[in-house]
């Protein structure tokens, strides 16, 4: 071949390369560029269809459910029975005769992120939004500015419903001061003075400690805390540290997951006859239970909320056994799951209809005595125009403790809250 | 004051970043090049294995076999259809490889999520006796299989480099590309070899490691970064310094947190990799070169 | 030039042959570039118009738009790749976020020191690394972003891990700038700062920096410095870097340890593969790619990242000059298609 043959050769070697790339990026160009104009239409979920109750025009309903990140442990199970829930909803009768349409983001509890799916919860229209993810927090300010009420479903960190930015934002579980109430009331019963905190580096756990702490040490000394990666695989060294300081009972802070697993493990193996007290409600994720060496989780108290005298309680646990087995064991997070979807019904029901934000709210702001699902019997979820967080009292909380099957099996038997407010 | 069970969790992790830096000493000696996408393939190996058992019922060794056979295709897949066209088309330069590969460990960790989910699973235990307990500290059946296996690992691989054609040729290749090539060595199943024992070596270390706090689709990144420490560490001029590597690295990250606590290990870590690799990247085992 | 009294006789200007000359000359050329630049700018603005939704993808897709404006100078032109650009983010970051918080000094002050502060620590760090290169060079960055996290977490000024959030709203010299306002912003900056790095690299000194990574002999004997160049270059990504926590913090109104992740910035080395490595634009186009495949395709979860690996990986393989580099082969295909050819070059 001549010189300038090989170089024509080679021309149209590329050429053809240059039209077959074309052809791939023209295809990958359509995807991106019709999944993108139409944002959300693609992975919209609707809940189910709408039963043969509920037939007028659908309420879009938002849900920031983060199925993807650490959390998906939590997550899942809450968006699942939120899932339920609205099925139940619309199979009988919906919010006066209108079903509910529930449209999904993922924020990946990436606080970068939550302020934008927020945004496109709203611009599919949603009326109300169900946050079931870790950065709930983060989106106040945007959620302030787009005037939907919004539920934060499992989150008990107080910022979401307090100032600044909360007019449109409610919780439903339990404060940390409440734990903290009921921690000491336990400590003091059983005699733990001093402890020693085990924690990960989440940016929840440090601001769940910041509230808690000071709390605690109204009754106890904490006399060393030690803070360890959240993905680390191991945590000898930071137990071996609690450990010289001798402390009269363990608590290991976490989101939960194979970190708390993990530290139960390590403070059983070097500090056997010390008490573990965990702040991560384990007792709410099932999944992780098996993560664990047999016999490790024996005698570890979780902060829970589910008594099985509560009849609203049973009710629930019949409702899911139907749908998910006899057998499924049921957890806060279902209980939070449900009682979100009906405080949000009851407010629409009373606004008359849900499709005015505005009157939705108020009526939030008006619900008193709702009967929880969870606590002790007759404890009630209660709202007004300055308080958004619905506990009240110190009974929405139940210890549990774990047995030698690594299943939490009966409450603690020392102490149980009483319902006083705190 | 040192608690025999840090000793312990030492070893432990020290066996683990070993085997992970063992798996990137034998692509660096067959291709030159730092596989960053060991993590994945360790954790691939180790959270196919538990899906398989956990989500669809499947036989504890048939799931390991097929994981490991995942693993070490994955690891063919990426020398045969990104690192090599990309060396090819880039020439002496680096980057491009690099950034491949990270793309490689991206993809992998996603797929993963994808395929396996996003939660922890727990590693699948592969000996099945009781704990071995001295005073207050615990040997876990995990721990105690971990450990046999790196040495025996490690001798069969020092053994194999040494005695077996494929062995001497993989050194060979190593010691310099352009001259095996003149001598008509096969680089391109050298280098394929390479890969896919990195692979097998990886999936064995995920496998076995899995068991201590469960694994998920996200621990491949913490994985190969602590892998590569090792081998730089340890260096290349024996196949145990790799090993050697490991277990610094693997005492370094017990003790450090436990006599200066909190984020030390990583201002530590920093300090030591700017100290190693400006002034003595060829780690503590340095090859001499005949001259 | 010859010199007074010269016996050799003046050099001839030979005019080289046409097609040796380069087709633009590099000023129109970086002007051109600036010109489709701030037409697409002024297209996306209204597109978004005031939706609220767009408006944050806007502002993420301009924050990262500047990590990758930022990651350019020293990994593009000077081919050195650093991870750290996830602490240069939060330096900027936490610089609006402490003077907001602590102090009472006006705002724009944490906009100006933020990115000081950055450049300061991205010499310090090349200094300490100037001997490494490739992998060691990328893991001891790596390093120092977890350090830094762990730094940012366990410092007792920083708010924790918990971080910080409640910020005064922009003020300078009494203007308070409404959000729509700022969105125009945060699109003009990038349209700036591209087009003052394109500038950059059709110049002399861009020149010189790029023959520097080929070949940095010729470049020491020619008299200039190679390690001083390489800092100035790192030194100018991390100011920019800064510039976009900056202007992330200040649109979200909280920043934590964790708010820049490392998923962030290997997605920022990305964005200028898939845009296309020959100009700062491609850096851009790059950040709008990613975005839109991250945050606005919700079809499968999170599977934004995968196609983004993926993405990367059939560019680096099928067309490594990215999209830009593609569309103007396609352009050269065009005009070499349409116009008849004499000589060999066919």
């Amino acid at each position: 071949m001549s010189h300038s043959d090989s170089i024509r050769a080679g021309g149209r070697r590329s050429r053809r390369r240059w039209l077959a790339a074309a052809l791939g990026g023209t295809v990958l160009l359509a995807t991106v560029v019709v999944g993108g104009a139409f944002p959300g239409s693609a992975g919209a979920s609707s809940a189910g269809k709408p039963g043969t109750k509920a037939t007028g025009t659908p309420i879009v309903v938002g849900e920031d459910w983060d199925s993807t990140s650490a959390s998906a442990a939590f997550t899942d199970v809450t968006g699942k029975t939120l899932q339920l829930a609205i099925n139940q909803l619309n199979n009988t009768g919906g919010v006066l005769g209108h079903p509910i349409k529930l449209v999904i983001g993922n924020d990946e509890s990436d606080p970068t992120k939550t302020p934008a799916v927020t945004q496109q919860l709203a611009s599919e229209g949603a009326q109300f939004i169900l946050f079931n993810t870790g950065t709930d927090a983060t989106a106040k300010p945007t959620i302030e500015k787009l005037g939907i009420p919004s539920i934060g479903v499992t989150d008990v960190i107080p910022t979401f419903a307090v100032a600044p930015d909360n007019s449109y934002t409610y919780l439903l579980s339990s404060p940390l001061s409440d734990w903290a109430s009921v921690y000491c009331g336990a400590w003091k019963k059983t005699g733990v003075k001093t402890i020693g905190v085990l924690r990960d580096d989440s940016t929840t756990t440090a601001s769940l400690d910041n509230i808690l702490f000071p709390a605690l040490q109204k009754c106890v000394k904490i006399v060393d805390v030690e803070t360890a990666s959240g993905t680390t695989s191991d945590v000898t060294a930071q137990v071996a540290r609690l450990k010289s300081h001798n402390p009269n009972a363990v608590l290991v802070a976490d989101l939960g997951g194979s970190f708390e697993i993990l530290a139960q493990e390590s403070v059983h193996q070097l500090m056997p006859t010390t008490p573990r007290y965990s702040l991560a409600t384990i007792v709410n994720e099932p999944a992780t239970w098996s993560l664990a060496t047999p016999g490790s989780l024996n005698g570890v108290i979780s902060m829970g909320s589910l008594n099985p005298t509560n009849p609203q309680t049973v009710k629930l646990k019949a409702f899911l056994a139907q749908h998910d087995g006899a057998s499924y064991p049921m957890t806060a997070f279902d209980a939070d799951a449900w009682d979100a979807v009906q405080l949000m019904k009851t407010a629409m029901v009373k606004a008359g209809g849900g499709n005015d934000p505005a009157k939705t709210n108020a009526q939030m702001q008006a619900i008193t005595k709702y009967l929880a699902s969870f606590g002790q019997p007759g404890y009630n979820l209660t709202y007004s125009a300055t308080k958004h967080a619905g506990a009240t009292g110190l009974c929405g909380l139940v210890l549990q403790q774990f047995g030698s099957n690594n299943k939490p099996t009966k409450a603690f038997a020392k102490y149980q809250p009483s319902c006083k407010t705190s | 004051m040192t608690d025999p069970q840090l000793w312990i969790s030492a070893a432990e992790l020290g066996c683990f970043f070993g085997l992970l830096a063992l798996s990137y000493y034998v692509v660096l000696a067959g291709t030159g090049f730092f596989n960053f996408a060991i993590g994945p393939y360790a954790m691939v190996g180790g959270l196919s294995a538990a899906w398989l058992v956990l989500e669809h019922g499947f036989e504890l060794w048939l799931a390991v076999a097929i994981a490991v056979v995942a693993t070490m295709a994955l690891a063919a897949v990426t020398e045969l259809a990104v690192v090599r066209p990309v060396q090819r088309r880039s020439g002496r330069s680096e980057l491009p490889a690099l950034v491949a590969v990270t793309a490689v460990l991206f993809a992998i960790e996603q797929l993963a999520g994808v395929i396996f989910g996003y939660t922890t699973l727990p590693g699948q235990e592969l000996l099945n006796i009781q704990p071995i307990t001295f005073g207050t500290s615990v040997i876990l059946p995990s721990d105690l299989l971990l450990g046999i296996v790196t040495i025996v690992v490690f001798g069969g691989m020092a053994l194999w480099v040494r005695l077996s054609r494929t062995g001497r040729l993989l050194r060979a290749v190593g010691d310099s590309r352009d001259a095996a090539a003149l001598l008509g060595l096969p680089v391109n199943r050298i280098r394929l070899v390479a890969f896919v024992l990195s692979g097998l070596l990886a999936a064995v270390a995920g496998l076995l490691f899995a068991p201590k706090a469960g694994v998920s689709s996200t621990s491949g990144l913490d994985w190969a970064l602590s892998g590569f420490l090792a081998l730089v560490v340890g260096g290349t001029a024996t196949v145990w310094a790799p090993l050697i590597g490991g277990l610094i690295l693997g005492a370094l990250q017990v003790f450090i947190p436990f006599y200066f606590g909190g984020p030390s290990l990583s201002y530590l870590l920093l300090v030591l990799a700017i100290v190693f690799f400006a002034f003595r990247p060829q780690g503590i085992f340095a090859r001499r070169v005949r001259v | 030039m010859t010199m007074n009294g010269s016996s050799s006789p003046a050099p001839v200007e030979v005019a080289p042959p046409p097609r040796h000359r380069p087709p633009w000359p590099s000023g129109l050329q970086a002007n051109g570039s600036l010109g489709l630049g701030v037409l697409a700018a002024i297209g996306l603005l209204v597109w978004v118009g005031v939706n609220g939704y767009k408006q944050t993808l806007l502002v993420t897709a301009a924050t990262y738009a500047l990590i990758a404006l930022g990651m350019y100078v020293p990994f593009v032109l000077a081919g050195s790749l650093s991870l750290a650009y996830g602490a240069y983010a939060s330096i900027g970051g936490y610089a609006v976020a402490l003077i907001s918080t602590e102090t009472g000094l006006p705002l724009w002050f944490g906009w100006l020191i933020g990115p000081v502060i950055a450049a300061v620590a991205a010499v310090v760090l090349g200094l300490a690394t100037r001997r490494l290169s490739g992998f060691y060079l990328v893991a001891v960055t790596l390093l120092f972003s977890e350090a830094f996290q762990n730094y940012l977490s366990n410092a007792s000024f920083t708010g924790g891990n918990a971080g910080l959030a409640s910020f005064r709203s922009l003020d300078v010299f009494g203007w308070h700038p409404s959000n729509e306002q700022l969105i125009i912003a945060s699109a003009a900056v990038v349209c700036v700062v591209a087009f003052l790095l394109n500038r950059l690299r059709l110049s002399p000194w861009g020149i010189v920096v790029r023959s520097m990574r080929e070949v940095p002999s010729a470049v020491e004997a020619a008299g200039t410095r190679v390690p001083i160049l390489n800092l100035v270059a790192l030194a100018m990504g991390a100011g920019i870097g800064a510039l976009a926590g900056a202007l992330f913090t200040q649109m979200s109104g909280s920043i934590q340890p964790n708010t820049f992740t490392l998923n962030l910035v290997f997605l920022a080395i990305f964005m200028p593969i898939i845009g296309g490595t020959g100009t700062p634009w491609g850096a851009v186009l790059g950040a709008l790619i990613v975005v839109e495949l991250t945050l606005n395709l919700p079809s499968l979860h999170t599977s934004g990242t995968l196609l983004v690996s993926l993405g990367v990986l059939l560019i680096m393989l099928v067309a490594p000059r990215g999209v830009l580099g593609y569309l103007d082969t396609g352009r050269k295909e065009l005009m070499r298609a349409l116009t008849p050819t004499k000589g060999t070059d066919g």
